[in-house]
């Protein structure tokens, strides 16, 4: 402006500075930016109407009275007056000079100033003084670097030649890096190039130009110093400003979870099938011992709850695990066994895990109830008592060797009729077929007695177990 | 009936480390006139078993506990012995060596499982 007003004096349809100057005068009363012509004085030639509000001067008072008449302390200021002085003696050129004041009926103001010397052929001088409001723009961008600086992912504001502008508190402390790293530098030099990858070439050369955006790009990839990581990757591309601003999401924990809720699903589904498996195995195998529909239900129906009690004892225990004494003890009081009255049970604590659990639970459970039906518990015997002793002691392999015994007394002679087979053969192999050794069944002094020798590996005692000297 | 058993004569292995699917299985392949190896529940227990004996054919379970049954599955098929697997995970889990090993989802049917016993080993 300053510039064609210059050329306006140097024209030769203006002839006589005085024609000349009511130009300008003309031209800047009618600008809607606040624009002072001043004389080296500081005497103002001419100003366009919003200038009056700054100068807090009323828009008729302004030409022709000095800056120090101006209602505002600013325009009287060494700061002022060293701008115009320099403009006018030294032909200096200023540009974008910021200033913060409170311009009174205006508020608090941002503005910039530039000003710049205009000679007349009668060489008069002038300084022409615009001011530029910069405040909204300010407030947006310290709005926005504020926004940026709140998101907690990792930013990246790019030029569009895919320059890093800058990047947040987040992007230095995730990739582990500083800004003078990354500042300047082109998107795909970063770090060990690990952001140079085809696809990201792709989106952000040929894509993000057609589409200014997408979203949830997955880019998978060993970042120096943190490792693999998976990141999401969302881009904007703001055309005004030629920037693209691009997200980083790390969805590593969340992919690593997604996994994990998949193996955890598989799992549960396979253990559902095996379930149902092994429950149809039971009906099947507990019909050929069964006399009657009754006897079937009866001997099905409580084969059942002993997997139901082993199974609540589990999901209690720490890494679904239960102790053995818990498990022949729920056996026993399920066929009204009393401890310390009927029976008794002594041997150190020892944990099992889940298969290890469900061996022996099926195990007391045929002799619980084989007891309760025809040995110590049941009405043929005398005082009738059942005593379960175990210990323990290592084995080598790092296995443990446990050796339990079932012992009933009260009975005089053998029952004269035992279980069905299929119960014998659980009480004989639920142990022995998973952890080897035996389990024996057979009539002692005055009762059943079962002897199991077993060796259970680590993984079957999920907790260390103390073994006695 | 005049015909014999459909697994007259032919031993079959069975490798399972659920006992009561194990003892099923077996009680099946009595029931069609076969004679059960085992059952086992685990890798090493069939390897050792397979020393003394040759079997005509066998039902394994992919999974025993924490260990995979592919290393006797590979052996019996290396031999020539029919195997049938059985999975309680999808049969797209199958380790490669096995892909075209006829598989058996738990929980299999029976008749189905019977019908195919008798057609696969008794082919064989």
């Amino acid at each position: 402006m300053p510039d064609s007003a210059g050329n306006l004096f140097r024209s030769t349809a203006f002839t006589t500075p005085a024609k000349c100057e009511d130009v300008v005068e003309a031209i800047v009363c009618s600008l809607d930016q606040p624009i002072l012509i001043l004389r080296s004085d500081r005497t103002i030639q001419a100003a366009s109407q919003s200038a009056a509000g700054f100068l807090e001067l009323a828009p008729g008072d302004m030409v022709g009275h000095s800056l120090d008449d101006a209602g505002h302390t600013f325009w009287k200021s060494p700061e002022l007056r060293a701008i115009v002085d320099e403009v006018a003696a030294k032909d200096a050129v200023i540009t974008d000079h910021r200033v913060e004041q409170d311009f009174g009926k205006l508020g608090q103001r941002v503005v910039l100033l530039n000003a710049r010397r205009l000679t007349t052929r009668s060489d008069d001088i002038f300084v022409v003084l615009t001011l530029r409001d910069n405040t909204e723009l300010e407030f947006a961008k310290e709005y926005s670097e504020k926004i940026v600086d709140a998101l907690r992912d990792p930013f990246l504001i790019l030029d569009w030649d895919l320059r890093v502008r800058s990047a947040n508190g987040p992007f230095y402390k995730v990739f582990q890096v500083r800004p003078g790293e990354v500042e300047g530098r082109l998107i795909y030099g970063l770090g060990n190039g690990q952001w140079n990858v085809p696809r990201l070439r792709e989106l952000l050369e040929d894509i993000l130009p057609k589409n200014s955006s997408f979203d949830d790009f997955e880019v998978e990839h060993e970042f120096e110093g943190i490792g693999r990581r998976v990141m999401l990757l969302n881009a904007r591309r703001i055309n005004h400003l030629r920037l693209i601003l691009l997200v980083i999401e790390d969805v590593t924990e969340q992919k690593h979870a997604e996994r994990q809720r998949t193996v955890l699903l598989g799992e549960l589904q396979h253990r559902a099938k095996n379930l149902l498996m092994t429950v149809r195995a039971l009906s099947e195998l507990t019909i050929q011992g069964a006399s009657s529909l009754e006897s079937f239900g009866e001997s099905f129906c409580a084969r059942i709850d002993a997997m139901v009690r082993s199974q609540d004892l589990l999901v209690q225990g720490p890494e679904t695990s239960a102790l053995l004494a818990e498990v022949i003890r729920l056996e026993l009081q399920s066929i009204g066994g009393r401890e310390l009255t009927t029976f008794r049970l002594e041997g150190p604590e020892l944990r099992l895990s889940a298969r290890a659990c469900y061996a022996f639970a099926m195990t007391a459970h045929e002799l619980a109830t084989n007891a309760a039906k025809y040995g110590a518990l049941s009405k043929n015997a005398c005082d009738g008592r059942v005593e379960v002793v175990w210990n323990i002691s290592p084995a080598g392999d790092g296995k443990t060797a446990l050796r339990l015994i079932w012992r009933e007394h009260g009975l005089s002679t053998p029952p004269t009729r035992k279980g069905t087979g299929f119960g014998t053969q659980l009480v004989e192999n639920s142990v022995p077929y998973l952890f080897g050794g035996s389990s024996v069944l057979s009539f002692g002094r005055d009762g059943i007695e079962c002897m199991i020798e077993t060796s259970l590996a680590a993984e079957d005692l999920p907790l260390p177990t103390v073994t006695q000297a | 009936m005049n015909t014999p058993a459909p697994l007259d004569g032919l031993k079959i292995l069975v490798v399972e480390d659920e006992l009561l699917v194990a003892m099923d299985l077996g009680r099946m392949i009595r029931s069609l006139g076969g004679e059960v190896l085992g059952p086992v529940s685990t890798v090493q227990a069939a390897t050792a078993l397979l020393q003394t004996t040759e079997p005509n054919g066998a039902v394994i379970d992919v999974q025993l506990g924490a260990e995979s049954s592919a290393p006797i599955a590979e052996d019996l098929m290396a031999g020539g012995v029919p195997i049938l697997l059985i999975t309680g995970y999808t049969t797209e889990m199958l380790p490669a060596s096995l892909a075209k090993v006829p598989c058996m989802s738990k929980p299999y049917s029976r008749t189905d499982f019977r019908k195919l016993m008798q057609r696969y080993f008794r082919q064989a």
